[in-house]
């Protein structure tokens, strides 16, 4: 008996050209998947240090503001955001916000964005501060 | 057995430019997409690296001048005037009366613990704003020596309280630029 076995190369071309095919789109989204990856990490980095640096700058802001100080100090329910645009360089901004628990004491939420070619990358760091009963202005900062 | 053979059909032309044209194709494809991977690879390979040299030093610095208690080196207020060099109280040894000095090196950042003295008392560290009875400031030693970043392209640190620290580390053409911002709210 005689099996007619014409077309049988096409198949196996097209069966190893569709695997050849799977394994580079897997190879190239790999690699893809692996900069996207490096990329979030430096992102991710940088924002980190962006938010801690506004902790720091409202930390600052409170210690050296008699109003912002006796808020934080006397009373209660006393909150504040502070933004600031273009931070370092162009792109940079942060925002931070503070809700009292208590007297002198406060959760603090600091968000920062970096944006790069119309995309915005955010990190967003949560901290408690309390003041110290010394009588210079001091507080104490404590990161969640 | 002859006819045999006669009967069986070689390929064609077209099917053998055909072979060879796919095969080129899947290869150079294949050529290509190596190149960016090793390209991808060595890019994230360079900006981890950037991104721990960074981050050592960053995290270092940012805890000491926190709980530092004296910033010995007066800062410009600007970004436009930023210094590499910045010497303060070390917060852990605040009965030694150790000094830390955090400062560029070619590209690396040197940390050097330094302790303050005079002459006729070698043994007893001071304040560097101390005066003997002539009026001279005292002498610095440094104890100790030790690199904390390498691949450092830039540092900048700047502004009175709050103190921004500005850092570019360079690999390989590739630029890691990282600020961060302290209050050293112990700076007497």
């Amino acid at each position: 008996m005689k099996v007619k076995q014409q077309g049988f190369i096409l198949l196996m071309v097209l069966v190893i050209i569709t695997t050849l095919f799977l394994i580079v789109t897997a190879w190239l989204g790999s690699t893809i998947a692996k900069n996207n990856l490096f990329n979030s990490q430096f992102l991710s980095a940088k924002s980190y240090y962006l938010a801690e640096g506004a902790i720091q700058d409202a930390l600052f802001e409170i210690s050296h503001n008699q109003d912002l100080w006796d808020g934080f100090t006397t009373s209660g329910d006393w909150q504040a955001t502070f933004e600031k645009d273009n931070v370092f360089s162009e792109g940079q901004s942060w925002q931070v916000k503070i809700q009292n628990t208590d007297l002198g004491q406060a959760d603090v939420f600091a968000t920062s964005t970096i944006k790069i070619s119309n995309k915005n990358y955010r990190k967003a760091i949560a901290a408690k501060i309390t003041a110290t009963e010394d009588e210079e202005r001091s507080i104490i900062l404590n990161y969640d | 057995m002859i006819n045999k053979f006669k009967n069986q059909r070689g390929f064609t032309l077209m099917e053998i430019v055909s072979f060879i044209g796919l095969t080129a194709l899947i290869l150079l494809l294949t050529y290509n997409i190596s190149l960016l991977t090793s390209r991808s690879s060595n890019n994230g390979s360079v900006i981890t690296d950037n991104l721990e040299n960074g981050k050592i030093f960053l995290d270092k610095i940012t805890t000491e001048l926190r709980l530092t208690p004296y910033v010995v080196t007066i800062l410009p207020l600007t970004g436009e005037e930023k210094i590499s060099d910045i010497i303060f109280q070390d917060p852990d040894n605040l009965n030694d009366l150790k000094y830390s000095r955090y400062y560029l090196n070619g590209q690396k950042i040197v940390k050097q613990t330094i302790v303050y003295y005079f002459p006729i008392q070698p043994e007893i560290a001071v304040s560097p704003n101390e005066r003997d009875e002539e009026n001279n400031p005292p002498l610095s030693m440094v104890k100790n020596e030790e690199i904390i970043s390498n691949n450092v392209l830039t540092l900048g640190f700047y502004g009175a309280k709050l103190i921004n620290i500005d850092l570019k580390l360079n690999k390989n053409n590739k630029i890691t630029h990282l600020f961060t911002s302290v209050f050293a709210r112990n700076n007497q």
